[in-house]
């Protein structure tokens, strides 16, 4: 439409030039003008048509294009069933497949080699288009087929590897996530072969990758077994094993053998680090659930706890020393805590400037917060923050017990003088608040004519 | 019929108890008093947030918005002087009757409804308040239909002027407290419950003598809305035993004594404190000066924490008893008075036991002993020979209202009768000697022959 539009416009144009152009300059130069238009416009004519038969797909490519289809399709199918032969036979469906690419072949189509011919000139589009469908509806029905026949096997395969993972977390290696991972790919519903081939791809990947953590796992575990002695055999096996990588059925049992053998190895090691760190968990636990420690602090101390404890194979040797600093750093963490709380609790005592009999600013507490060193031996660390976790705790229960009471004396002592006046003297059992003796104490500090005998529990009026 | 329970409106007359009736809103809001609340005063100027809040930091844009909020319904300026009643109670009542239709016009946008609590405020040394707190309880109770259809109750809250101050405003609190206690020419009971509180001593309480006066009068005013707080409390979902306000005031009213007076222990730790040191450290601490040995009645009540309460720390019964054996050994008579309630309220929001002890009917003797002396020092120099005299501001001498040596008597009579009353009551509860055997013979008991 648009080519009528612009022949238009410029047929117009020309003749508007041509107008002008006899109106100017006379017949004669309008007769040039208008021979040289019809030579330019005859020309212009012949080099679209030429560049539009170009552009315009005729019938010969569109049959060409079709046939090369149907080749790739061949292919494809033919490379799609191969593959699954890893796993297994598909004979019958190769047969079929060569039948198929046979009827081209025949037909001359394709040469021997399969590759294309110039024959196909000699068929006509609508025959080749019906060949393209009916080859489509027969590579579909051999991929099924193919598909139904591999299904089970890659399943088998599945499980197969599997068990493997199985096998390696029983020899203690920690692939938690990676199993589930593997687990997730595994569970993926697939019907089409190419589905099917595609997630065999993935568990191998998926399968490949946990060996590796595993041998980074192990390797660790080597070096750590080093420190205490030469362990030729496992090194072997361990670079063995990173040497078949790819054939899981050896590299796994290469990784499980040098686990077990490195675990047997640090047998020992291990239960002297555990005994160590139990008993210290057993030493400082009772002061770890003192009410002056927050929920928090006391949920995430448990967990660390029960993560420690539950830590009983010596292949995890690692894991229980990053374990054991992290509780040290907790426990620290915790002890500074209490001390910040105990500096507050001070101050607010000192506002009701007690007296020195009652309460004294503690100058114990630096020196047993300040012994108390993470870098240190779990042992001397564990000493020590017993000491300050009981120095604080007890600190903390007296101190606030002596802030209550400071709070409520201005109500407890009109009281205590009524009774006084009443009686003279006035016994602990007599005064109707917790910490009696306390009260009875303070008051005979604030007002020089009484005195609180100890032995009796008894105020008396001098 | 639906049941709705008690709500309580304030009417606060004067400057210092407009003070605290603002205190009580802006610091304190309370679902049962909401914005139920109307600041009546003489003078503009003295209807003063500012002044309330002066020793407080941040008075200015909270405390504006609050004074807006209120300004246009909640506070009424009536009287003709634009200076006040220049402390003279005469003209505070003068101005009150003469204004009383505005007055009621705020009182109606209170929307008070059938047995609800009036709780009018003053100070009793003033004019304003004092002057028109007791003709306008009067007024209100006469004509009932003025507040809603039903009856209402009138509780006043008296609050006596410090040690220090003149004795005009002694002459003014004992005028105004009689007026509080009996009013109008048949001198019938004007408030249904009189409360009693002392600003010296609840300052000596508060230990706060040294602080900066602002400060003071702001501490005071704290405490005393403290008492009416824990007086409202027992009529709420919470208490273990409620108390309404039919409780407070009934029986006082057939009695014909009803004059109380607070006495309280607040901020007492719940784990030190037990409720009988609560009881005894509260009977310390009456906010004025009064002696229990004479009171005849006693609201005992305690708020806890909830967590105390269900833990079995503290109960009803525990209050009931230690209040019991409180009142046998502190009260008049050898019953412990003649009446008696308990309520613990437990609050989930508390964290400490707070006790309050209501004492009602006590001897007046102390209270009076400390107004008596400058009310007649006053008296004698006021010129009533010719049977009137007219008290007149020396500031401002537009201020004048004439007081007549009638109305002097009848204060003084009226006064005299309710103690008279007061003191029979005492007397008989102190001695009560009731034969019980002849009493059981007149029920006819005892009268069985024996078979043997």
């Amino acid at each position: 439409m648009n080519e009528y539009i612009l022949s238009t416009a410029v047929i117009i144009v020309i003749l508007a030039i041509g107008l002008i152009v006899l109106i100017q300059f006379g017949v004669s130069f309008a007769a040039y003008f208008g021979v040289t238009i019809i030579l330019i416009t005859i020309l212009g004519s012949v080099l679209y048509t030429w560049w539009k038969t170009k552009k315009d797909k005729t019938v010969e490519s569109l049959k060409h294009e079709l046939l090369l289809k149907i080749k790739h399709d061949i292919l494809e199918t033919n490379e799609n069933i191969i593959n699954s032969e890893e796993l297994i036979n598909q004979k019958q469906v190769l047969i079929d497949l060569d039948s198929i690419k046979n009827s081209f072949i025949i037909q001359k189509l394709f040469d021997e080699n399969f590759n294309k011919t110039e024959n196909f000139k000699k068929f006509t589009l609508t025959h080749m288009e019906q060949e393209n469908r009916k080859t489509e509806q027969l590579l579909r029905g051999l991929e099924n087929i193919a598909a139904v026949n591999y299904n089970p096997e890659l399943e088998m395969y599945i499980q197969e590897l599997n068990s493997k993972l199985d096998d390696i977390v029983s020899a203690g290696y920690d692939i938690k996530l990676e199993r589930e991972s593997y687990l997730e790919i595994a569970r993926k519903e697939t019907t089409t072969l190419r589905e099917l081939l595609r997630k065999r791809k993935v568990v191998r990947v998926e399968f490949s990758a946990i060996l590796k953590k595993c041998l980074i796992e192990v390797k660790a575990l080597l070096t750590l077994s080093q420190k205490y002695g030469q362990i030729l055999n496992v090194e072997k096996k361990i670079t063995k094993a990173q040497d078949n990588l790819t054939d899981f059925t050896t590299s796994v049992e290469l990784l499980i053998d040098s686990r077990v053998d490195l675990r047997n190895f640090l047998s020992d090691f291990f239960k002297i680090e555990y005994k160590e760190i139990s008993s210290s968990i057993n030493s400082l636990s009772p002061f770890l659930k003192d009410a002056h420690i927050t929920s928090d602090e006391k949920i995430e101390i448990e967990e660390i706890i029960e993560n420690i404890l539950e830590t009983k194979e010596a292949g995890l040797l690692n894991s229980l020393r990053d374990q054991k600093v992290i509780f040290k750093n907790r426990v620290s963490s915790i002890t500074e805590h209490l001390n910040r709380d105990l500096q507050i609790l001070s101050k607010e005592i000192q506002k009701y400037s007690p007296h020195e009999d009652i309460w004294m600013a503690d100058e114990m507490e630096d020196p047993i917060i300040k012994r108390m060193r993470v870098d240190s031996e779990l042992r001397v660390f564990t000493r020590h923050a017993a000491d300050a976790l009981k120095y604080l705790t007890d600190t903390l229960h007296n101190d606030n017990i002596l802030l209550k009471i400071l709070k409520n004396y201005g109500n407890v002592e009109p009281l205590i003088t009524m009774k006084l006046e009443q009686q003279n003297e006035l016994s602990a059992s007599d005064l109707n608040v917790k910490y009696p003796e306390k009260f009875l104490i303070i008051y005979s500090k604030k007002h020089s004519n009484t005195i609180y005998r100890k032995t009796t529990s008894t105020l008396v009026n001098i | 019929m639906e049941q709705r329970s008690t709500e309580w409106s304030i009417i606060a007359s004067g400057e210092g108890a407009n003070r605290i009736c603002l205190q009580y809103y802006s610091r304190f809001p309370d679902p049962i008093i909401g914005d139920k609340l109307l600041l009546l005063n003489t003078s503009p100027t003295d209807v003063n947030p500012e002044q309330t809040f002066e020793y407080l930091i941040d008075r200015n844009d909270k405390i504006k918005k609050i004074f807006e909020d209120i300004k246009r319904e909640r506070i009424c300026v009536f009287g003709k002087s634009p200076s006040g009643a220049g402390n003279n109670w005469k003209v505070g009542e003068n101005e009150a009757r003469d204004d009383f239709d505005t007055i009621r016009r705020y009182i109606s946008n209170l929307k008070m409804r059938g047995r609800d609590v009036v709780l009018g405020i003053t100070t009793l040394g003033g004019g304003t308040g004092n002057g028109s707190l007791p003709y306008l309880v009067d007024r209100l109770k006469t004509s009932r239909t003025l507040i809603s259809k039903e009856e209402n109750c009138y509780t006043s809250l008296g609050i006596i002027p410090y040690d220090f101050e003149a004795p005009q405003r002694y002459f003014n609190t004992v005028c105004g407290l009689t007026r509080l206690l009996k009013y109008g020419p048949h001198s019938k009971q004007n408030s249904d419950m009189l409360l009693l509180v002392d600003n010296s001593k609840i300052e000596g309480l508060l230990n706060i003598s040294d602080s900066k006066e602002q400060e003071r009068y702001y501490l005071i005013n704290q405490e005393i809305i403290k008492a009416i707080r824990m007086i409202i409390f027992p009529s709420g979902m919470q208490a273990k035993s409620t108390i309404d306000i039919a409780d407070y005031y009934q029986l006082p009213s057939n009695i014909g004594v009803y004059h109380f007076t607070p006495c309280m222990s607040l901020g007492n730790d719940p784990e030190i404190f037990e409720l009988e040191t609560a009881i005894d450290a509260a009977a310390q601490n009456p906010m004025a000066p009064l002696d229990p040995k004479t009171a005849i009645m006693a609201y005992i009540i305690a708020i806890a924490p909830q967590e105390y309460v269900d833990n079995g720390k503290f109960s009803q019964e525990n209050l009931e008893a230690k209040s019991y054996e409180w009142a046998l050994q502190n009260m008049a008579g050898k019953w412990g008075g003649v009446m008696r309630y308990s309520s613990l309220v437990s609050s989930p929001n508390q964290k400490t036991l707070d006790l309050m002890i209501l004492l009602g009917g006590y001897s007046l003797n102390d209270i009076l002993a400390k107004c008596l002396q400058k009310y007649y020092d006053f008296l004698e120099i006021l010129d009533l020979k010719k049977g009137e005299t007219e008290l007149i501001d020396e500031q401002q001498p537009e201020i004048r209202a004439k007081i007549k040596t009638s109305d002097i008597e009848k204060i003084e009579t009226d006064l005299k009768e309710y103690i008279n009353v007061s003191e029979n009551k005492i007397e008989k509860t102190q001695h009560a000697d009731t034969d019980l055997t002849e009493k059981l013979k007149e029920f006819g008991f005892g009268k069985r022959k024996s078979n043997q």
